[in-house]
Formats: C-alpha cells, structure tokens, sequence
C-alpha cells in the first residue's frame, strides 16, 4: 500500500479506502495492543477505539502522521497501545476514601530530612535511560542495546560511567 | 581504582537516584506526539531530539515497551487475524459516500392554481346551466297546468290519441 497517496484519498472520506485501511492495519493494532489487555472483548474494544481516535474529528489525528518522520505500522503500534493504556486508566478500580483506609498504613516513613540535592545533569538522558531500562523495566543488556540502535558494550560502558557518578554523588550521603 | 560494585549496591544507586529524579521532577511532563516516538523507535531523531526524549523514557519507562513493540511491527507476518464482524464494526464508522437510496413513486405533482381555478369555474357553470334548463322548463309546465289551456287538449290527447297512431290495430281487429 502506497500509504502516502491512499491516507490522501482516505483523509478525504473515500469510503473504499477507509475499508482497505481497516483491513490492512487492524490485526496489526490487535497485535499491538494484546500484551496490554484481555484478548477477546476487551481487545476488540480497544480496536475499535483506535479506529475511532484515527477517524475523529475528519480524521484529525490521521492527519498528523507524516510519512517522512516514521512508518505507519510504526506510528500505528505507538497510537493504539497508547491508546490501550488509556482504557486501562479508565477501567482502573476507583481508589478507596481516605477515611477507609487504616491510619497505619496512611504511615509516611520520612527517610530524607532534607530534598536530595540533585545536581543539573548529573546523568545524561541516554544513561537515564539505560539505568531505567535495566533496573526498572529488567531488561538485558542485549535488548536494551537493541532498543537503543548501539553496541552492547556500550551498553556496559554506559551503565558503568552512571554508576560510577550516582556511587561519587550519592556515596558521602548514604554513609 | 574503584571498587566494582555488585548489583545490590547498583540497585539501590539507582533506586535512589530514581526517587531523587521523581521528587526532583514535580509534575510530569505530558507524553510526546506519538509521531515523535515512532521516529524515536526507528531511529530517525537527531541525536538532541533523542536525548530529551530519552529523558522522557526515562521517567516513563513503560513508553520503553510501547517503542519495543513498534520497532517489531514491521517484522513478520501479523499473527492475529480479526474476526469479520469486528472489522464491519470499524468500517462502519465512516459512511459511504454514495449509498444505494430506492427511490419511492414520485409524488404527483399538484396542478396549478389556474387550471384549478378554471376546473372550478367550469364545474360552477355547468351547475348554473343545468339550474337555468330545469328552471325554464318547470316554469313552462306549471304555468301550462294553472292556465289550463291545454288541459283537454291534453287529456284527449292521452286517453283518445290521434286516429292515425292504433288505426292500423283497429282495422286488424275487425277483419
């Protein structure tokens, strides 16, 4: 599919095209959104609302997709798992009042008398990053090279640098 | 030279560096276009565009599987293929622009006001005419009957009728 030329004709309210697009893209978006919700009804849904964001407003957000930045498949995954995210928001269970909820547990254990001072750029975005995806999301140094288009020992190299500032920044205070 | 460190002491670096980060971070920022990531994920940033996006990821780390999952969109085949009714319930959302309308009997058109108004007009004098006929001739026969003039006349003329109308059944009876 020549995306480019059939988004124009679809854009313009093509139904044909409209039709060809929903066929093409919709086991991709299902694809997409399948490690985030429950396969079944609440997959179809969440289909169904991606195509409904897509083709809302004269197809606002349909607009804003530009070829020469990204693929559509791409942009498609990032919008429908975006889009995912947001139905498991809103279907998230409602918080418990506060004045049910035991004092106890209310209980806030102050383990910094003082804000941490946190130098300007003490680590870069990239080690950030890198931390993140290691610490926070588990991910191995084999995927996180992957995901970020590098070498895996500069993988290594980087999370060793970051290391090596948070131990000289934060060393003195945690003794 | 530094000690190398084991990973319970990077850990815990890192989770204090997070906790610094998310105090240090107050509200947060609002999520990049979409657009903006899926050329982040296929590496067409430049590197500034990159970093600060890093920075994003990097207190979001769940947008780290979101550009995961795109940059594997476009390998393979789609695994999962979505059941017709739900693909009809998508295409429904843009109607067809020339749908097949079965047109009803075109409705007769009403005549106009002067062919009415002569049909009227036409209907009134023909009532008149027949009015003025039946007039006339009842006013004759009344005034035939109060005058009287004819009245034996006419009589003889209904009880003796003229010698030449039964003459010829009279002459057959006596031969």
């Amino acid at each position: 599919m020549a995306d480019g030329t059939d988004l124009s004709s679809l854009i313009a309210g093509n139904k044909a095209a409209w039709d060809g697009f929903v066929r093409r893209y919709a086991g991709l978006i299902l694809s997409a959104v399948r490690s985030l919700v429950r396969e079944g009804t609440e997959a179809e849904d969440v289909l169904q609302e991606v195509f409904v964001r897509l083709c809302k407003d004269d197809f606002r957000l349909l607009r804003t997709y530009d070829s020469a930045r990204a693929g559509l498949s791409t942009w498609l995954t990032i919008v429908a798992r975006s889009t995912a995210r947001d139905v498991q928001r809103r279907h998230r269970l409602p918080q418990s009042a506060l004045d049910d909820v035991p004092e106890r547990l209310l209980a806030v254990v102050d383990v910094h008398s003082e804000p941490l001072k946190l130098p300007k750029d003490l680590l870069s975005p990239r080690q950030q990053l890198v931390l993140t995806m290691l610490y926070e999301r588990d991910m191995d140094v084999a995927d996180v090279a992957k995901t970020l288009g590098v070498d895996p020992q500069t993988v290594r190299s980087t999370h060793h640098k970051a290391m090596l500032k948070l131990r000289a920044h934060f060393g003195p205070e945690r003794q | 030279m530094t000690e190398p460190m084991d990973r319970a002491e990077e850990t815990a670096l890192w989770q204090h560096w997070q906790t610094a980060v998310v105090n240090a971070a107050g509200e947060a920022a609002p999520a990049p276009d979409p657009l903006l990531l899926a050329a982040y994920a296929e590496h067409r940033l430049s590197e500034t565009a990159a970093e600060e996006l890093e920075a994003w990821l990097a207190l979001h780390p769940e947008a780290i599987t979101d550009v995961l999952a795109a940059r594997d969109s476009n390998a393979g085949p789609l695994p999962i293929e979505p059941p017709a009714a739900v693909l009809a319930r998508a295409m429904a959302l843009v109607p067809s622009s020339d749908p097949k309308v079965v047109p009803f009997r075109r409705p007769a058109r009403p005549a106009p006001a002067w062919r009415v108004a002569i049909a009227r007009v036409a209907v009134a004098a023909s009532l008149l005419i027949v009015s003025l006929v039946g007039f006339a001739l009842g006013t004759d026969a009344y005034t035939s009957v109060v005058n009287g003039d004819q009245s034996a006349a006419l009589s003889q003329d209904l009880f003796d009728p003229p010698a030449g109308v039964f003459s010829s059944f009279g002459e057959e009876s006596s031969s």
